[in-house]
């Protein structure tokens, strides 16, 4: 059964098609599905957080997903600043880095939906003011936003 | 974004008793939904702190 129903799969496939501007490249660190698990180390959320990209990007031609081991693709993890698994991390017009880590149900798939459409035209919605204030930045800021799945 | 409830050391670390809360270059901190500009005070109030 597909985690996004038919009728929502319809809004964003209509939604991707107006407002996804350049193509998308989705990076999902996960683990690979093993019948041996580390008690602590399981990912609790990566087969859900797979089946969600996927399901995702079947609905533009604009979303590539590109799949990654944790542990195998440790250098480029490194890289990309990826600590924890289900990570996801979204690349096109943007500047800086835009990473998930968790699933991203709940609020956080609208979340996850908008970051898409911005990161696709590299405008975020921001005010002039707020550009402007942000431009003589020197320094790289690390913003992290905790949330619950609620 | 992190999904806090998936990873516990993090909510310990970070000490939140509530979402959303925001952490910024490890040095500022807010809970909740703030206005924009005042988002932009506490990015720009971080940066200056790593100086």
């Amino acid at each position: 059964m597909p985690l996004i129903s038919p009728k929502d799969q319809q809004t964003l496939r209509d939604l991707f098609a107006k407002r996804l501007q350049q193509d998308v490249t989705v990076t999902y660190f996960t683990q690979h599905d093993s019948v041996l698990t580390v008690p602590g180390n399981e990912c609790s959320y990566c087969r859900e957080t797979h089946e969600l990209l996927d399901d995702l990007q079947d609905l533009s031609d604009k979303l590539h997903l590109e799949v990654k081991d944790f542990v195998r693709d440790e250098a480029e993890a490194q890289q990309l600043g990826v600590t924890r698994i289900p990570a996801i991390i979204l690349s096109g017009q943007n500047k800086g880095k835009v990473r998930f880590f968790g699933v991203p149900a709940g609020y956080e798939f609208s979340t996850l939906v908008e970051d898409l459409l911005t990161v696709s035209s590299g405008e975020p919605d921001l005010r002039d003011t707020t550009k402007q204030a942000l431009e003589g930045l020197q320094e790289d800021l690390h913003i992290q936003v905790f949330v619950t799945p609620t | 974004m992190i999904e806090i409830t998936e990873f516990p050391e993090l909510a310990q670390r970070y000490q939140i008793y509530g979402v959303p809360k925001t952490v910024i270059n490890d040095k500022v901190e807010f809970e909740g939904a703030i206005p924009e500009e005042m988002f932009v005070q506490q990015a720009l109030s971080a940066a200056l702190e790593e100086d």
